[in-house]
C-alpha cells in the first residue's frame, strides 16, 4: 500500500523520483557504466534466491545528493555506488549501514582501500582504486627518472616556453595534485589518533610539507612550470606532444592517445629520498542505513558482489585498478595499470572525514598563491592551516 | 432565460468530474498511509479548483490562479523555506528528526564475544512460511514469522539427521521456495535475553545485543558497554567528555546563523571586500552594456544607413546563443598559453596577458565578457523606446537651434531613461545575482586571501555558495540559507531605492 501511494505521489507530482527500497527486494543505484554488471549480477541472484534485484541507472555526480534527501524520507535504494570520501559526510549524518565484513573476505581486498572506506568502523565494499602517477611521454622521456634530481635535469633539457614546450608539469592550483609533493617529507593533512584521522591535528603547515611545497615552489620560481597552469592547458599540450612528463591519473592516457602519443607510466620519482604518497581515491558500493533489506543484501554483497567473475566484470567494463585481489593479480600484466598501482602502493586514502570540506579551499588558495609567487609557501601553508583550524574550532 | 449547455461546457464538466474521482481514489490512499499533510493539500487544491470554474464570482481567477499556484510554488515557496532553514541547524551531521536519529542510534548493535549465530531450516507450503526452526547447539527453537518463539517439545517434529523433516506437519521449505518468505522476516527483532535475535543472512539468525539505550524520561542515551551518559547538546548527545555521537538532528536555533555571521570573522571578514565588487561588477556591466547597446539602437535608429537589418540581425547573435556555450568558449580565448587573445597579442607585441590570473584582467575579463552578452538587449529595449519619442520634440528643438549633441542630451536620452530605467535596474539585480557567468568564467578567482573563501571576482552569491559546501563539517546549509537571506536584503535595499529614484523620473515626464 505504501508503495502505491508512493507511486501515485510522483505521479501526481510528475517527479522523476526512482522509486525507494522494498522489503524482500534489492534495489540498487548504479551509475551508467556499472549499471549492466549490476543487472547480471542480479539476475543471477533472483535465479539463486527468488529474491529480485533492481537497478536504477542515476548518474554518478548526482547518486550522493539525491541519496540524502532520498534515504530519510524512505525513497533510497538498498546499495548505492560512490566513492569512499562521501562515507564521513553519509555516515555522519546516519545514512550508512555498517558493513561487517567476515575476515576470510577481508583478506580478499587491497588493505588500503577498506581503510578508505572506513569512518570508525567498515561503511563500504570497494571494486576499485584509482590515483595519481608520473606520466611520460616515451618519445621525449625515453626512461623515466627514479629521483627529482634526474627528473629535474630532464626538465631543464626538454622546456621551452616559447615554442611552447614543457619538461614537466603538474596541475596547479590543485590541492590533489600537490598533495604527493607535500607528503615526500612526511607532510600530512590530518594526523591520525587511535586509529582514526583526528580533525584537530591539521598537519598541512608541518615541516614535511612545507619542504614538499618549497620542491613545487621552486620549479615556479625556476620557470620550469607556468603559473596557473589549468586542465584545458596542460591536456591539450601534452596530446600535442609537448609535455614530457606530468603528474596525473589514469583520465589523461585516453587524452594522451587521442592525439597519437605513446605514454608510459611509473611511480612519482623520490624527493630526497622521500616517497611521495599520492592519495588513493576509492570506488564502491555502500549500504543504506535505511534499507528494510540488511540481511538480504549482506548475503548478496558477500556471496554475489565479492566475487571473481563480478570483480572481473566491473573491471572489463571500466579498467581502473582493482581493489579485489584476486583479479588484480589476474590484469596487473597490462604495463599502464601496473605503473598507476605501483604508484597508489605508496599512497594514502583520500581523508573521508566530512571536516576534508573545510581544507580543500584554504589549501586551494595557499597552493594559489605559492604558484603565483606571491607567497612563500612556509607563510601560505601556515597561514592556511591556521584558518583551517580557526573553522573546525579545535580546543 | 434558460441557455442550453453547449458540448464544450459537458467536455468541461465531464474532465472535471474525472478529475475530482481520481482526486478522491487518491485521498483514500493517502489516508490509508496516513500521510494527512498530502491528503489535505490535494483535497484543498481539488476543493479550490472546483470552486474556481464552477463559481461565477471567481471568474476573474480562473485566469489569475495559474499564475498565483506557481508564484506560490516557485516563488514563496522556496523563499519561505529558505528562510525558516536559516533558523535552524540543517547541515551536514543534521539532516534527521530528532526521533529518526535516537532509533537509528538505539538500533546500533554489538556482536557478543562469542557471536551467536542459529542456522535455520523453514516450514511451509509453497508461498506460506510456516515457522522456522533455529538450531543454536543445544538451544534449538521454532520460531514464527510473527516472532514468537517457541521450544522444540511443544511441536510434533520428524527429524532426519538432526535436522526436522517437518514441523507440525508442515514439510521443509528450500531455495527459492524459502528466501523470499525469509525475506520478509528482515527488519524483525526477536527480544532475547538482554538483547534481540534478529535475521543475519539468508541462512542464519544472529544474537545482538543494543549499543545504547534511551532514556525518554531524562532525555539521555546511555552506552551499554561503557555506562557513558549522553546528554542533548546543539543537535547531538555529546558525553560529558566532549564525545558526540552521529547522527544529530535538525532543530531550530533562532538567529543563531546570523550571530555566527556578524561574529565569525570567517563569514564577515571578506563581506565588505566582496559586496564592494559585486556592486563595481553590477554597475559597470550594466553601465557599459546599455552605453554600447544605446549606441547601436541611435545608429540603427538613423534611417540614412543601408544595410540595416543585416546589422540588427548580426548584433542580436550574442543574445540569441546560450550563455552557457559562450561562456566557455570566451574563457578558451581568455587562456594564459593558448587563448585566442593571446597568442594574436603574442605574435603581433610579443607580450601575454594574464587574463583570468591577475585581479585586474580577471575583473576587466567578467565585465567585457558580460558586456558582450548583454548588449543586445540593451540596444533592442533602445530601439524600442527611441520609437516611442515624438518626431515634435526634435524638430522643436531644431527651431530652438540645439544641435545633434544638445538633441541627445536634453530631449533623447531624458526621454529614453523614463521608460528604460525599470528595466536598469531590473539588468542590475539580475547582474549582481548572476552566479552563472562568475561561475563558469573565473570561479571567483583569482586567490587574494588564504582561507577567506572569496577570490577577487566572488559576488556575493558565490561566496554564500563557498561557505556553504566549504564549512567545518561537510555542507552548511543552513548558515547558507542565512546569507541568502541576508543577500536578498541587499538586493530588496539597492532596488528599492532605485525605484524609488525612477519615481522622480515619471514625475518629469508627467511634467511634458
Amino acid at each position: 500500500m505504501r508503495k502505491l501511494a508512493c507511486f501515485v505521489l510522483a505521479v501526481a507530482l510528475g517527479g522523476g523520483l526512482a522509486l525507494g527500497a522494498e522489503k524482500g527486494k534489492i534495489t540498487i543505484w548504479a551509475d551508467d557504466t556499472r549499471t549492466p554488471v549490476f543487472q547480471a549480477v542480479g539476475e543471477l541472484y533472483t535465479l539463486a534466491t527468488g529474491i529480485p534485484v533492481e537497478v536504477v541507472q542515476i548518474s554518478f555526480g548526482d547518486i550522493r545528493g539525491q541519496f540524502t534527501t532520498a534515504a530519510p524520507a524512505g525513497a533510497g535504494p538498498d546499495i548505492i555506488i560512490g566513492a569512499h570520501d562521501w562515507v564521513g559526510e553519509l555516515a555522519a549524518s546516519g545514512l550508512l549501514a555498517q558493513i561487517r565484513l567476515p575476515a576470510a573476505l577481508a583478506a580478499q581486498f587491497d588493505r588500503v582501500t577498506l581503510e578508505a572506506f572506513t569512518y570508525g568502523v567498515l561503511y563500504g565494499l570497494p571494486y576499485a582504486r584509482e590515483g595519481i602517477a608520473l606520466v611520460y611521454n616515451k618519445k621525449l622521456v625515453p626512461t623515466p627518472p627514479k629521483t627529482w634530481a634526474e627528473l629535474l635535469a630532464m626538465a631543464r633539457k626538454l622546456t621551452d616556453p616559447t615554442k611552447p614546450q614543457y619538461g614537466f608539469v603538474v596541475q596547479n592550483p590543485d590541492p590533489y595534485h600537490s598533495f604527493p609533493f607535500l607528503s615526500a617529507k612526511g607532510g600530512y593533512i590530518f594526523g591520525v589518533k587511535d586509529g582514526k584521522l583526528n580533525p584537530c591535528d591539521v598537519g598541512l603547515d608541518s615541516a614535511g610539507a612545507i619542504a614538499g611545497a618549497k620542491v613545487l615552489d621552486a620549479l615556479f620560481e625556476e620557470g620550469l612550470l607556468p603559473a596557473g597552469l589549468g586542465w584545458d592547458t596542460w591536456t591539450s599540450l601534452f596530446a600535442q606532444g609537448r609535455i614530457g612528463m606530468v603528474i596525473t591519473g589514469p583520465w589523461a592516457i585516453g587524452i594522451a592517445r587521442g592525439g597519437g602519443i605513446d605514454v608510459g607510466v611509473a611511480p612519482i620519482p623520490t624527493i630526497d629520498g622521500g616517497v611521495p604518497k599520492p592519495f588513493v581515491g576509492v570506488q564502491g558500493v555502500m549500504v543504506s542505513a535505511y534499507s528494510p533489506n540488511l540481511a538480504l543484501v549482506e548475503d548478496f554483497l558477500f556471496n554475489f558482489f565479492a566475487t571473481y567473475s563480478t570483480m572481473m566484470a566491473l573491471y572489463k567494463k571500466d579498467p581502473r585498478i582493482p581493489a579485489f585481489l584476486p583479479v588484480y593479480d589476474a590484469v596487473k600484466d597490462d604495463p599502464i595499470l601496473r605503473g598507476f598501482a605501483e604508484s597508489i602502493a605508496n599512497g594514502v586514502p583520500m581523508p573521508n572525514i566530512p571536516q576534508m570540506s573545510a581544507v580543500w579551499g584554504a589549501w586551494y588558495d595557499a597552493m594559489a598563491l605559492i604558484g603565483d609567487q606571491t607567497k612563500e609557501p612556509a607563510v601560505a601553508l601556515k597561514e592556511a592551516a591556521d584558518k583551517i583550524r580557526a573553522t573546525l574550532q579545535c580546543k | 432565460m434558460r441557455r442550453i449547455p453547449a458540448v464544450g461546457t459537458w467536455a468541461k464538466g465531464g474532465l472535471l468530474a474525472l478529475l475530482d474521482a481520481l482526486v478522491v481514489f487518491w485521498c483514500v490512499l493517502f489516508a490509508w498511509d496516513g500521510r494527512w499533510a498530502f491528503l489535505a493539500l490535494t483535497a484543498g487544491g481539488a476543493l479550490l479548483l472546483n470552486a474556481l470554474l464552477l463559481s461565477r464570482r471567481a471568474y476573474p481567477f480562473r485566469y489569475l490562479a495559474p499564475g498565483l499556484l506557481f508564484l506560490g510554488l516557485m516563488v514563496v515557496y522556496p523563499m519561505g523555506y529558505t528562510v525558516y532553514i536559516s533558523f535552524t541547524n540543517y547541515a551536514t551531521g543534521n539532516l534527521l528528526p530528532k526521533r529518526e536519529a535516537i532509533r537509528l542510534l538505539t538500533e546500533r548493535e554489538i556482536v557478543p564475544d562469542p557471536p551467536r549465530r542459529f542456522p535455520f531450516t523453514g516450514y511451509g507450503t509453497p508461498g506460506s512460511l510456516y515457522a522456522l526452526y533455529l538450531r543454536g547447539e543445544g538451544e534449538d527453537y521454532v520460531l514464527f514469522p510473527d516472532g514468537r518463539l517457541s521450544a522444540p517439545q511443544n511441536h510434533r517434529l520428524v527429524f532426519s539427521d538432526g535436522v526436522p523433516e517437518s514441523v507440525d506437519g508442515y514439510p521443509q521449505l528450500l531455495g527459492r521456495d524459502l528466501f523470499p518468505l525469509v525475506a520478509q522476516l528482515q527488519g524483525r527483532r526477536i527480544p532475547y535475553r538482554e538483547g534481540w535475535l534478529r535475521l543475519a543472512t539468508l541462512r542464519e539468525f544472529g544474537f545482538y545485543l543494543p549499543q545504547y539505550r534511551y532514556d525518554p524520561a531524562a532525555d539521555t542515551l546511555v552506552d551499554q558497554a561503557t555506562g557513558k551518559v549522553y546528554t542533548p547538546r546543539e543537535g547531538r548527545f555529546v558525553a560529558p567528555d566532549g564525545e558526540a555521537l552521529d547522527p544529530g538532528w535538525v532543530e531550530t536555533v533562532g538567529l543563531a546563523n546570523y550571530v555566527r555571521f556578524f561574529r565569525d570573522p570567517l563569514y564577515h571578514g571578506a563581506f565588505v571586500r566582496v559586496f564592494l565588487w559585486n556592486v563595481a561588477w553590477a554597475v559597470l556591466s550594466v553601465a557599459f552594456s546599455f552605453a554600447l547597446g544605446l549606441a547601436l539602437a541611435l545608429l540603427l535608429n538613423d534611417r540614412g544607413l543601408r544595410l540595416r537589418k543585416v546589422y540588427r540581425s548580426l548584433l542580436i547573435v550574442p543574445y540569441a546563443l546560450p550563455a552557457f556555450i559562450s561562456v566557455l568558449i570566451w574563457r578558451a580565448f581568455f587562456n594564459q598559453e593558448l587563448g585566442l587573445f593571446n597568442q594574436t597579442l603574442f605574435s603581433w607585441f610579443g607580450v601575454k596577458v594574464p587574463w583570468l590570473q591577475n585581479v585586474f584582467w580577471a575583473r576587466f575579463s567578467l565585465i567585457l565578457t558580460n558586456v558582450w552578452l548583454t548588449y543586445p538587449y540593451m540596444m533592442l529595449v533602445s530601439l524600442g523606446a527611441l520609437q516611442s519619442i515624438p518626431g515634435e520634440l526634435y524638430e522643436a528643438a531644431k527651431v530652438d537651434g540645439a544641435g545633434s549633441w544638445r538633441r541627445f542630451t536634453h530631449v533623447t536620452f531624458p526621454l529614453l531613461m523614463i521608460s528604460v530605467s525599470p528595466l536598469l535596474i531590473g539588468s542590475f539585480a539580475f547582474t549582481f545575482n548572476n552566479f552563472t557567468l562568475i561561475w563558469l568564467l573565473t570561479r571567483g578567482e583569482p586567490v587574494v586571501e588564504i582561507g577567506s573563501r572569496a577570490g577577487a571576482t566572488d559576488i556575493l552569491l558565490s561566496y554564500a555558495y563557498k561557505l556553504a559546501f566549504e564549512g567545518a563539517r561537510g555542507n552548511e546549509w543552513s548558515m547558507a540559507s542565512a546569507l541568502a537571506v541576508l543577500i536578498f536584503l541587499i538586493v530588496i535595499l539597492v532596488s528599492g531605492v532605485s525605484f524609488a529614484r525612477t519615481r522622480a523620473l515619471e514625475e518629469v515626464s508627467r511634467g511634458l
